[in-house]
């Protein structure tokens, strides 16, 4: 892979798509350093690897309508714990790289000099779910019952365990329209067998799912998302990753 | 909304020809005093990511004011009067920061250049405004 000039990461929050407002983007992961240093260290510090910490700042332009924008959204979100945020250093390619995690926001900061546009900083921590390193899933509008394209992941082990991060981002169409998403797994690329992971609740307007699977050895090391959807002339903006983390 | 800089100048033209009296000058020949000319620009790309919209750049506008050189004293007042307040440059430019909807906001930053100008051969006293526009490109 090569190079990239940081012009077209893609940000998600919940149902908001912060990626044109926001000119900066950084996502930490750190793991606690604990001293286990004995007289047999051999004169060196031994460290363990202990609870680990995920922070996620963005800044940006202010700029407020609905749910959807960042202020609505950052002000919404302020304490809450479990909003879905994902992270995509490339615009969203399906089956590129993908980080994404459940959040809360502690801090939320605006303001500006007189003559600059107003700006918004905004501190995002993990609230104890995994900061997954995964795969873009789907970034387009599904207006049918569909599959997406199959991904091809760690199958999960004794500790690990597939996620998925889920964002609607628009919804139109008549009739009631719901989208229903199923995260499936099977142990062959063209999916002879799918295995149900996870099934989200019934999606009726702009939002956001995180679903997960059991944690423990599984043979399965392909998948993807089932949607069905109804309604009249049925719309659903949708972003997705998957990937298997602890 | 996206835009285009056809689309940001002729936003410009059409906020500036809302001063009563004062031309717009299409391009750079000879200015029919008392005129106004939108001229270079100079763009920061990216100020945003790319997103759905499209990402945000920020254009920098030079726009111009020429009026006649007659009568130096004249041409002062006369060219002063655009400076600040109602049917100045700044609050014509500012009467619509979206430019017909194609722009996300702008400000006219600052003034400088007051003197004397040759535009297609002919003197004028003028003056340079700085317009910051920030707007969404595809």
């Amino acid at each position: 892979m090569s190079l990239i000039a940081l012009t077209n990461a893609k940000i998600l929050l919940a149902q908001a798509d912060l990626s044109g407002f926001s000119n900066q983007v950084e996502l930490s992961a750190e793991a606690e350093e604990l001293d286990a240093t004995t007289f047999t260290s051999g004169g060196y510090k031994s460290l363990v690897g202990g609870l680990k910490k995920v922070d996620v700042k963005t800044s940006g332009f202010w700029n407020a309508t609905d749910a959807t924008f960042p202020d609505d959204r950052f002000f919404a979100d302020l304490g809450v714990a479990g909003v879905p945020m994902t992270v995509t250093p490339s615009g969203g390619t399906v089956a590129d790289v993908s980080y994404f995690t459940k959040v809360v926001r502690p801090k939320y900061t605006m303001g500006g000099q007189v003559g600059e546009l107003f700006t918004f900083d905004s501190d995002c921590s993990g609230d104890g779910t995994s900061l997954v390193r995964g795969q873009v899933a789907d970034n387009q509008a599904r207006t049918s019952t569909s599959t997406t394209t199959v991904l091809s992941l760690t199958a999960p082990t004794a500790s690990t365990r597939v996620h998925c991060a889920i964002h609607v981002l628009a919804v139109s169409g008549t009739g009631s329209p719901t989208l229903t998403a199923t995260l499936q797994g099977d142990n062959a690329v063209g999916f002879p067998s799918p295995a149900t992971v996870a099934t989200g609740s019934v999606i009726t307007a702009v939002g956001s799912q995180y679903l997960t699977g059991a944690v423990g050895v599984n043979a399965d090391s392909y998948f993807r998302l089932s949607y069905v959807i109804s309604g009249t002339s049925p719309s659903f903006l949708v972003f997705a990753s998957i990937g298997v983390a602890g | 909304m996206t835009a285009t800089v056809v689309q940001l100048r002729a936003g410009l033209r059409t906020n500036l020809a809302t001063i009563s009296g004062l031309r717009v000058m299409a391009g750079f020949d000879r200015a029919s005093v008392p005129a106004a000319q939108v001229g270079e620009v100079e763009i920061d790309y990216d100020k945003t990511m790319r997103g759905s919209t499209g990402p945000l750049n920020e254009y920098v506008w030079q726009v111009r004011v020429y009026v006649s050189r007659a009568d130096d004293a004249a041409a002062q007042d006369k060219l002063d009067a655009y400076l600040t307040g109602t049917g100045s440059i700044k609050s014509a430019i500012e009467s619509d920061k979206t430019l017909g909807g194609v722009a996300e906001t702008l400000r006219v930053t600052s003034l400088a250049g007051y003197g004397v100008y040759e535009v297609a051969g002919q003197a004028y006293v003028g003056a340079e405004f700085t317009v910051h526009v920030w707007a969404r490109s595809t």
